[in-house]
């Protein structure tokens, strides 16, 4: 007697071509790997985790150890009263080069009984001269370019006769601006 | 015939069950649903995961190059340390050239001793100062001498001296060039009596001093 298979055949045909099948499969295998791929990254964070906290330790340490350190006082003393020092000596005026810088712009005839300078460019000088044309002779020295770089804006006050030694000579009083590059070292 | 009967239902058992391992087919519902769960996962949970842990390591970046740089500053100062307790002699200068303290007798003996050398006679010296000012004896001073804060100050001061020129000129010089710095602020120079001239100075010094004076 011939057997009777109840069972559903099976279509040959569909095992070679499972589509859903072979994608369902790389998806779970992708999805395996998405997940391996999240506790590595899990066990990472926890790392860097730790090693931060590590390098704000070490931070805080060495923070500590400078602001501790016992010299630091001292050093940071010495360090802006040099910087202080540095301040001061740029603004410092050397007033004995006034002498030789006024020498070169005085008549031979001239003689200065009163000099005044300051630190602000201001000179102010009394000065004797044998003569009127001598006074003259004076003033037109700072007409020259190569004086009046150093002194200009000549002013002249109050000119007398006085009797000196010499016999009868003029006084007069002399203001004038002059280069405070003059005083630098 | 009944054995033929069994033999047959037990071989139809087995195929079934091989037939069910075999059959079972993912639907394209599952696999849909499998690429819901991927995208959820990885929009969901793995990328903050993954954002969170970039921003975490440019951190240990910052905080490794700032350890490098308090180690470095660390580094200096105990240097400079180092340096200081092997430069006393330039550390006297500097002191000399801008005191830790406003001690006035010290600036009139430096001005007397200076017109002494050049042979000027002195005339005058007096220097204006706070008064109630410590000259002296300051216990927070010298028990915590670098401790307190400094500030730079200022004080102004009259020279009358009498002399020929050339020892006036010689006195200005010694001024300018001395340790201490001391700036002119103004000069006057007035013919005197035979060869002598007067000269005033107004000057000024200056002092590094606590900044609770």
């Amino acid at each position: 007697m011939a057997q009777i298979n109840l069972l559903k055949q099976e279509n040959n045909s569909s095992k070679l071509w499972n589509l859903p099948g072979i994608l369902a499969k790389i998806l779970l295998l992708g999805l395996l790997l998405i997940v391996g791929y999240y506790a590595w990254l899990f066990i990472s964070e926890k790392t860097l985790v730790k090693k931060t906290v590590s390098l704000e330790k070490q931070i805080q340490e060495a923070k500590i150890a400078g602001l501790e350190y016992k010299d630091r006082d001292i050093i940071f003393t010495r360090q802006t009263q040099l910087q202080e020092l540095e301040k001061i000596l740029t603004s410092h005026a050397y007033f004995s080069k006034i002498f030789s810088a006024i020498s070169k712009v005085t008549l031979k005839s001239a003689v200065y009984t009163n000099l005044q300078a300051n630190a602000n460019g201001e000179v102010s000088l009394s000065v004797i001269v044998p003569s009127v044309s001598e006074l003259d002779k004076f003033l037109q020295v700072f007409d020259a370019p190569k004086f009046n770089q150093n002194f200009s804006s000549v002013r002249v006050s109050s000119w007398a006769k006085v009797r000196t030694e010499d016999g009868i000579n003029y006084k007069f009083e002399v203001k004038m601006q002059f280069n405070p590059e003059i005083l630098k070292f | 015939m009944e054995l033929n009967v069994i033999k047959n239902f037990s071989e139809t058992q087995k195929n079934f069950k091989f037939n069910l391992k075999r059959s079972y087919q993912f639907s394209l519902f599952e696999v849909l649903l499998l690429i819901i769960v991927i995208a959820i996962f990885y929009f969901f949970i793995l990328s903050p995961k993954k954002i969170r842990i970039k921003d975490i390591k440019a951190n240990v970046v910052v905080l490794q190059e700032e350890l490098s740089s308090v180690d470095s500053q660390v580094n200096v100062l105990k240097a400079l340390g180092a340096l200081l307790r092997q430069k006393e002699v330039q550390l006297g200068m500097l002191d000399e050239a801008l005191p830790l303290d406003n001690r006035i007798t010290k600036l009139e003996i430096l001005l007397s001793n200076i017109a002494a050398a050049s042979g000027v006679t002195t005339g005058d010296i007096t220097f204006s100062s706070e008064s109630e000012q410590v000259f002296a004896g300051d216990k927070m001073s010298t028990e915590n001498k670098y401790k307190t804060q400094r500030v730079l100050r200022k004080v102004a001061g009259n020279i009358y001296v009498i002399g020929t020129f050339q020892q006036l000129k010689g006195f200005l010089k010694s001024l300018e060039e001395s340790g201490r710095v001391l700036n002119s602020k103004n000069i006057e120079i007035s013919a005197s009596s035979d060869d002598k001239f007067d000269m005033r100075i107004l000057l000024e010094a200056y002092y590094f001093s606590p900044t609770n004076e």
